[in-house]
């Protein structure tokens, strides 16, 4: 098939997608996302969004980025290295080093091209990097480009780590990577076990804790802080799109690795810089993570209200223990139906089908957050009822 | 070379986290058990952990069934 051919086919399947009003990708909302949106002209509960803590829209956040667009413009109309750092970069970088305890870090415009040039500067041809079977698409585009041999173990199965390490002897460099929370399915990575593991391999480990920064632990800082293991880790990567209400990614650890990243990543060094205004704003979340402490509590409040009530009208949660929830329905069609069904009574949520996942594990992935009142939470849970029941799900 | 048989479905069945009663030799390893190109590699990788021998990842083109599998361990073992 030629390359227009390849296209004609996808454009094919996506024009029939939306003539069976099953296309509910890429809908305008025309307004800012918070717990509800207008979208098509009405106002629908948003059940799909990271923004976990709804600092994309604090006061505070707005404000900072609003003074940094008067101080600084839009842009700064060039790559870091060139002319694009600022000071509040070097500030972001030194708050994320504090943050999670590590010497140093770098930030880069997107949580994708953040993973992607960390694992291509790190690792080559003589090394491999072990993945966690269900890894972000970023952390498997990364393996692949860096030229490294790709292995992966059974889902935060630390003996099944153990036992393909074994087989990694004759690489120079191991990096063993895994999402902190899995994007899909909710569940925390077993970091104390996998750092054990990997030690005893010799392998450095790397978590991205775009799904956990923010979310998991007494103060927000993840995973690490989650295990009682801030400092321990060797690099952390992850996103401000979730926790921050931001676009942008980073990754922290030891100042040699930092510098090195610094000066190699082609996704850094060839991007354009992060925009202040979204630096500023990044830099007010991280303030308000530490002086509303609150927010955190209110989004593990509305996560375990959500998850109790829709497991007692026997919905499948799958693994989750996080506010990132997937109501697992296990059936592409049923999915499809579910989805529909949702729209029309006002539930912006979005299907996971095949090839995203297996055709036995399609599911709705919902986002809980800290901004859902329990008026959108009842409601949302009472429009899930009707839909799980005509879509033959409960 | 029946323990060859037996170990190459126990090893798909668990990248492909089926039961082993699942994976007859038969089955296709994309079409009925889902695997895809990271699976596949990973497949080989095991393979060739598990006997010693460097099975390319060009290979995977030539597998389709869990026999096919089989066959080719059995193929670098003679």
């Amino acid at each position: 098939m030629g390359i227009i051919e390849n296209c004609e086919s996808t454009y094919k399947l996506v024009e029939a997608t939306k003539a069976e009003g099953d296309y509910f990708y890429h809908r305008p909302i025309y307004s800012a996302c918070e717990n509800r949106v207008i979208c098509e002209g009405r106002e629908m509960i948003m059940m799909a969004s990271n923004n976990y803590l709804g600092l994309a829209t604090h006061p505070k956040v707005k404000a900072a980025a609003e003074a940094a667009v008067k101080k600084y413009g839009t842009s700064t109309g060039g790559s870091r290295l060139i002319c694009g750092t600022t000071d509040m970069h070097l500030k972001l970088e030194k708050r994320l080093a504090d943050f999670w305890k590590t010497e140093d870090a770098i930030i880069f415009s997107t949580g994708y091209q953040g993973i992607l040039g960390t694992i291509h500067a790190l690792v080559g041809k003589k090394d491999v990097v072990i993945n966690d079977a269900l890894n972000h698409a970023s952390i498997i585009d990364g393996s692949t480009i860096s030229g490294a041999k790709m292995r992966t173990f059974m889902h935060n199965d630390m003996g099944d780590l153990d036992e393909v390490l074994y087989g990694c002897g004759k690489y120079d460099g191991k990096l063993v990577m895994a999402d902190s929370v899995f994007s899909m399915d909710g569940d925390v990575i077993n970091l104390p076990e996998m750092v054990k593991v990997a030690k005893k391999h010799g392998a450095i480990v790397m978590i991205d804790e775009a799904h956990s920064m923010g979310v998991l632990g007494k103060t927000g800082r993840g995973t690490p802080e989650h295990f009682g293991m801030l400092g321990q880790v060797d690099l952390i990567t992850g996103t401000f799109s979730k926790f921050a209400g931001a676009i942008g990614g980073f990754t922290a650890g030891p100042k040699e690795v930092i510098v090195h990243i610094r000066h190699t990543a082609r996704s850094y060094v060839f991007s354009a810089a992060p925009p202040v205004p979204q630096v500023a704003g990044i830099l007010a979340a991280f303030d308000v993570l530490e002086e509303e402490p609150e927010r955190l509590t209110k989004l593990w409040d509305n996560t375990k209200f959500f998850s109790d009530e829709m497991k007692k009208l026997g919905f499948d949660l799958g693994y989750s223990k996080t506010p990132c929830n997937p109501i697992m329905v296990r059936n592409q069609e049923k999915t499809l139906i579910m989805n529909h069904i949702l729209h029309e009574n006002g539930i912006f949520a979005i299907a996971i089908l095949f090839p995203a996942v297996p055709v036995n594990e399609t599911r709705i992935r919902l986002g809980i957050m800290a901004t859902h009142t329990r008026e959108d939470l009842e409601q949302a849970i009472g429009i899930f009822k009707k839909a799980g029941k005509e879509a033959g799900i409960i | 070379m029946a323990d060859i048989d037996q170990e190459a479905r126990k090893i798909i069945a668990k990248i492909s986290q089926r039961d082993i009663n699942e994976v007859t030799p038969d089955k296709l390893l994309f079409e009925d058990l889902c695997l895809d190109s990271l699976k596949g590699q990973e497949l080989l990788s095991r393979l060739s952990q598990k006997y010693n021998i460097d099975i390319p990842d060009e290979k995977l083109a030539e597998i389709h069934t869990v026999n096919d599998v089989a066959d080719l361990i059995k193929s670098y073992l003679k």
